[in-house]
């Protein structure tokens, strides 16, 4: 963890201005988790409750922790003594290590654990959530925690199940008792998956309680969903419904006017600048640079002369996903992310009118302990037309330089690339799969189907994707980056960090800054009165002339 | 036919405009919009490049020539490039966990090389030495480029990389040749100038002589020309130090008649070797061999190089006491 030694100070000050700038009313909570090690995570979740309970006054109620399978899969310095000072500097009446909760509940420990008056230790019913949901996500816990692509009966993934699915129906069992007894404005979470996370975020929309899913980058972005949006098949499909309909009716409808910004970010995302390569970093390696396609075609030789590719043929790029990431949180033609990865593979063996170059996760270690991606490279080595590598070992403009298609089922190289006109089939949903700019599939069958007529497309040289196309994934670019990424002075922007010049800068503006009318309350106001999916810098309802005036530009 | 994908969108309204080099005209980080397409290296304000990989690769829009024409291209060892080195080398390793915290000084000890290719020919090899806090180092490299070293879209590429064939002596020891190296520029020479053949030793040459220092212990001849370069040496010692420049201090000059004393001395005891062995190694191919060159009349080694393979490197072995004394080592070097 970075040394934070102007925490308790921070945390003075931050008591401070919260006290005059929230409202609480005790007979109501919004429930804000605090399950990251990252303090920036925590600190955007008690901005937004906090900016929530000036319209809807409540009190903060807070569930924390980190047990020993995420200590040791996937956190490295979890600092539970911080993450409560900070939720008690903004408010926070209670603050529940509610993995040690559910530890204690499944050894039988009966201790009261009192949150907001409710005992959580007491003898709750069983949770009434489908046992499917439940299921599903006992499998998705299980597979990340064992860090494998799928789960199955070895004794390595039982014995990781036989923790999870006990610790899973006691979490179940405690959000729904909170969610049943108290009364519940909202939830804030950072995260939608896994059983400590997600069986709250399952729980409130049970409970027809809005979900608000701070996201852990840029300046402050939210997704809200609704529990009259949801759909039945994941808790990101309604999302993923909703956000399209919201790009539909009030992004791209002014994209004359936006296209000046969209071009701006699409220009600064070349160069890594605000990352929107999630998983990408090192400024150079990450970025474009190149011009037009004469350059690329320079590159594109080297590059596929490195490979072992042959630059004239069309090649397809498929990105595998960090194979334990969040299974099954969505609408997805295959069962798991290794399953998409290896019949995509097993399609390409027998399509060798094209090259195909696949492409391991750059964060895979922290995902993957059974070797996936090396054992299936290694099996199909010596095939002229397949090329494995890690992603990190290629710098992004080897690789714009050789995708001519690129395959994935939700990953955001399905943005990245159309937006240079390179087309993208997913066979998944995401967050912009609805916006009309890749192709999505949702059966094996149509994949297979699509991916032929796709490669038919570019051996006959036809654009596989058109200009409004690119032009659409621009413009989720520059909504992702801009238009729904909110500047605040009270949330510093991912990138500063979270040592001592963070927690100073924040500082800063709780002491010398009046608040009103600061973008984090003004965009959650407008989030929360209007059920939008997303948090959004400017009210994108307004006419083009109105959102011109309120974007600060000449029109 | 390298395919070319139809509906490919690279370029953005905020794009540098297209502006091919010409000759005379230079690519500067100040003006870089002939370079068109750049990969393991960044852009800089100052600098054209600064190398972050094994292997960068410079592609350069340039306007049409039909005749051979002289490049240029500056090569700067500095220490901000070291960081920018390690800082992409720390990323590269923790891509999970990039963290900002102050990059350590890319690891370079003694001088290295760096090749120098254009369109895949080894045309120049630079010879640098490690940037020191506050100091740079500087090297022009010179090569001749024909019509036909243009890539099939008219645009012209560099590769600088690691020299495998180099000789051990100039390997150095270093993380990686190219790290803590810069293009500062690339120029284009004007088609009326045919430059000759230069020497690279990790110290800018003045007057068409070279210092190459001991701690090098030889230099790289860069042809530029086909025509057959005479590279000349001597022994430091054995030639008048030059005048000091400016205005220096009374401790400076002090210093000077001591080192005027000294280099005496040594010519004293070393006398004028009749023969100097020098070993040199052809960099296409790593081919070495050992010639003896007669000293002339004033006191200059002189050998005619074969560099219709391209850039040679040449290492002086003296022998007795011009090997061992204090002060020996450094050579005059002259290429015409």
């Amino acid at each position: 963890m970075p040394e934070l030694t102007k925490l308790r100070p921070f945390c003075q000050t931050a008591r401070n201005f919260w006290q005059h700038h929230a409202r609480r009313d005790p007979r109501r909570v919004i429930l804000v988790e605090a399950m990251s090690q990252d303090l920036r995570v925590t600190l955007r979740n008690l901005s937004v409750a906090n900016a929530l309970s000036r319209l809807e006054p409540a009190d903060v109620v807070v569930y924390s922790g980190a047990d020993a399978g995420w200590s040791q899969v996937v956190w490295s310095y979890f600092d539970l003594d911080a993450i409560t000072r900070l939720c008690e500097a903004y408010g926070a009446t209670d603050v529940v290590d509610v993995h040690a909760l559910v530890d204690a509940r499944v050894a039988g420990a009966t201790d009261p654990v009192l949150v907001h008056g409710l005992d959580l230790a007491g003898p709750w019913p069983d949770s009434r959530i489908d046992p499917q949901r439940l299921a599903h996500v006992v499998q998705a816990t299980t597979a990340r925690m064992a860090q494998v692509p799928r789960t199955d009966d070895t004794d390595h993934v039982r014995s990781w199940r036989e923790v999870v699915a006990p610790r899973a129906h006691e979490f179940a069992r405690v959000y729904d008792a909170m969610l049943d007894h108290l009364d519940v404005v909202a939830l804030v979470s950072s995260h939608v998956d896994y059983d400590s996370f997600g069986l709250a975020v399952e729980a409130a929309l049970r409970h027809d309680v809005p979900v608000l899913f701070p996201q852990s980058t840029g300046g402050l972005k939210v997704y809200g969903l609704w529990p009259e949006q949801q759909r039945d098949e994941a808790v990101r499909a309604g999302l993923t419904t909703t956000l399209g309909a919201f790009f539909e009716d009030h992004v791209w409808r002014h994209h004359e006017l936006l296209r000046p910004a969209s071009e701006l970010t699409t220009h600064r995302s070349k160069q890594v600048l605000g990352r929107p390569s999630w998983w990408r970093p090192g400024r150079a390696h990450s970025a474009v640079d190149m011009g037009g396609p004469d350059d690329r075609a320079v590159l594109r030789r080297a590059a596929c002369s490195e490979l072992g590719l042959d630059p004239d043929r069309p090649v397809v790029a498929v990105f595998n996903h960090a194979v334990s990431d969040a299974l099954g949180t969505n609408v997805e033609a295959y069962p798991d992310l290794a399953t998409w990865f290896e019949q995509t593979l097993d399609h390409a063996v027998e399509r060798d009118d094209v090259g195909w170059l696949f492409l391991d996760h750059p964060s895979q270690a922290l995902y993957d302990s059974t070797e996936f991606f090396a054992t299936i490279a290694r099996r199909h080595q010596g095939r002229s037309h397949l090329a494995f590598a890690r992603s990190m070992d290629l710098s992004k403009n080897t690789l714009v330089a050789v995708a001519d298609t690129v395959l994935t089922v939700r990953g955001s190289v399905s943005n990245e690339y159309p937006a240079l006109g390179i087309p993208a089939i997913q066979t998944g949903w995401s967050e912009w799969s609805d916006c009309g700019f890749t192709t999505v599939v949702t059966t094996p069958e149509a994949y297979v189907s699509e991916l032929d007529a796709h490669l038919e497309t570019l051996h006959a040289g036809r654009p596989p994707m058109s200009e409004e196309q690119v032009e659409r994934a621009r413009l989720w670019t520059w909504f992702y980056r801009a238009g729904a990424d909110v500047t605040s002075p009270l949330v510093p922007p991912w990138q500063m960090g979270q040592d001592d010049a963070m927690l100073d800068a924040l500082a800063v503006t709780m002491l010398h800054v009046e608040a009103d009318a600061d973008p984090l309350f003004t965009s959650v106001h407008r989030l929360w009165t209007r059920r939008d999916p997303a948090l959004t810098r400017a009210d994108l309802t307004l006419s083009s002339e109105a959102l011109a005036d309120s974007l600060g530009w000449t029109r | 036919m390298t395919y070319r994908l139809p509906s490919l969108r690279l370029e953005t309204q905020f794009d540098l405009p297209r502006l091919p080099l010409r000759p005379g005209e230079a690519a500067t980080g100040a003006r870089p919009h002939a370079l068109r397409a750049l990969e393991g290296a960044a852009r800089g304000p100052h600098v054209l490049a600064r190398l972050q990989r094994s292997e960068s690769l410079l592609v350069l829009d340039v306007a049409p020539f039909d005749e051979p024409l002289a490049l240029t291209v500056v090569l700067l060892a500095d220490q901000l490039s070291d960081d920018t080195w390690q800082r992409a080398d720390d990323a590269a390793r923790d891509p999970a966990t990039p963290r900002p915290t102050a990059p350590r000084t890319a690891w370079v000890r003694g001088a290295r090389v760096v090749a120098l290719s254009v369109s895949g020919r080894l045309a120049a090899a630079g010879v640098l030495q490690r940037a020191t806090a506050g100091h740079t180092c500087t090297q022009r490299l010179t090569t001749v480029v024909q019509p036909s070293d243009l890539d099939p879209e008219g645009t012209l590429s560099l590769t600088l990389s690691e020299l495998s064939t180099a000789p051990a002596w100039l390997s150095g020891r270093v993380e990686h040749p190219l790290a803590g190296v810069a293009v500062a520029r690339v120029r284009l020479g004007a088609a009326a100038h045919v430059p000759g053949p230069t020497i690279s030793c990790g110290r800018e040459a003045a007057g068409g002589r070279a210092l190459v220092p001991r701690s090098v212990g030889g230099l790289v001849v860069n042809p530029a020309t086909t025509h057959p370069p005479t590279l000349a040496l001597a022994p430091r010692t054995s030639l008048p130090r030059p005048p000091l420049d400016g205005d220096v201090g009374t401790g400076r000059r002090l210093r000077e008649v001591v080192a005027s004393a000294r280099d005496r001395a040594v010519r004293h005891a070393t006398g004028v070797p009749q023969e100097l062995p020098l070993e040199v190694t052809t960099l296409v191919d790593g081919r070495r061999h050992l010639v003896r060159i007669v000293v002339d009349d004033d006191g200059w080694n002189r050998l005619m190089l074969d560099t219709r393979g391209g850039p040679v490197a040449c290492r002086p072995l003296p022998e007795g006491a011009a090997a061992r004394l204090p002060g020996t080592g450094d050579w005059w070097a002259e290429v015409s």
